[in-house]
């Protein structure tokens, strides 16, 4: 590394962790611009350029997808009601006693498949009482983009459901420790402050922020021949 | 009302529901659109003016830089244009890659009639407003 060649970690976040269509010709002129050796063109000014430029395009994500963000929020804090809702219907249902008498290892990993299945569930369906309206207004709703949209929630699905539950796997057995949750309303569920209660809302925004956030995009780019 | 006038009313009724459904998104969507220049925008619109044919986003930061004497973020400058092109008031195009810029292009950014006719109003509107001003005094703290 010379003095002509700014900090290589600040240009890999600009080039990463920005979007729009001017990010390419930001580069090279803060490239341009570090080059010329005017006074002031440190590397501090460097990183300073690139700080600021992440900061202003994630306020503008942030206000051009505040709808999204609203309806994430909402959505995250009704998740712990999906919980109790869900909990009730496994312990009445007949395939939940069936998965009780099973032997380990099959009743450890039916029950995993089961939590990751309900909480996927009410993802899914968070993105689909977003989108369809919209979709439906906009004349351009098909049930294969649909699915394609409800898809994008998937990688950050897989990540983020993958750390509750190794929590949970060394602290103890699921997440609600010590939450009977048969005892709650899904009203109560909604208002609860508890710490189950915030674990689960904190982790189903990034999941619904970032879905949307893909699927909207998806929506804006449909390439030729695809159904609109 | 009269039965046949009844529904006629309620398929009108009905009809215009779902041309309000299907702008509503789009009216939200809108709603945000501001229609007057900020300061930044208005300083960045002269700067292009100035600047001709040569304004791209280092020549624009330092012509900003100088006015201002003070450091200003690339990354702003380019937020404010691709306001103001979005709003018609600037249009761009690349140039070719470099490689004193890593083979980045530049952008290049000239304004349209539009902008011109918005530069010209705010303009108007301001010089109309500071000489209804009374004279500012060399004090700065006490009142105008």
């Amino acid at each position: 590394m010379n003095r002509f060649d700014p900090p290589s970690f600040a240009t890999w976040m600009l080039e990463h962790w920005t979007l729009g269509p001017s990010n390419n010709a930001l580069a090279g002129d803060l490239l341009e611009e570090f080059r010329s050796g005017r006074a002031g063109r440190t590397r501090a000014w460097y990183w300073r350029q690139v700080i600021a430029a992440i900061a202003i395009n994630c306020s503008r994500e942030i206000l051009n997808h505040r709808n999204v963000m609203l309806f994430a929020v909402v959505w995250s804090v009704v998740s712990p009601a999906w919980l109790v809702l869900s909990s009730n219907a496994e312990v009445n249902s007949r395939a939940f006693g069936v998965l009780v008498r099973m032997d380990f290892p099959w009743s450890t990993i039916c029950a995993i498949a089961l939590a990751l299945v309900t909480s996927l569930a009410f993802i899914w369906s968070g993105m689909a009482l977003y989108l369809i309206p919209r979709m439906v207004a906009a004349r351009s709703f098909h049930l294969r983009r649909l699915a394609r949209c409800l898809l994008q929630a998937l990688p950050m699905f897989i990540a983020v459901s993958a750390v509750p539950y190794a929590l949970s796997l060394i602290f103890g057995p699921g997440h609600g420790v010590g939450i009977d949750r048969r005892t709650l309303t899904p009203l109560n569920a909604m208002t609860d402050l508890r710490t189950w209660a915030m674990v689960e809302r904190f982790f189903n925004l990034p999941i619904l922020l970032y879905g949307l956030w893909k699927a909207q995009r998806l929506l804006r780019n449909v390439p030729e021949g695809m159904p609109r | 009302m009269p039965a046949r006038n009844r529904s006629e009313y309620l398929r009108a009724a009905v009809s215009q529901s779902e041309l309000r459904l299907s702008y509503f998104f789009a009216i939200i969507e809108l709603m945000a659109d501001r229609n007057y220049l900020g300061e930044f925008e208005l300083m960045i619109l002269l700067a292009v003016i100035r600047l001709g044919q040569e304004a791209y986003g280092v020549p624009i930061s330092r012509e900003l830089e100088a006015y201002r004497r003070r450091e200003v973020s690339v990354g702003s400058v380019y937020a404010a244009l691709e306001r103001l092109e979005a709003k018609r008031l600037v249009s761009s195009s690349l140039g070719d890659p470099t490689p004193e810029r890593g083979g980045k292009a530049k952008r290049y950014f000239q304004v349209t009639s539009a902008g011109l006719r918005q530069v010209r109003e705010t303009r108007r509107v301001l010089s109309k407003l500071w000489h209804a001003l009374p004279a500012i005094k060399e004090n700065a703290n006490e009142p105008l």
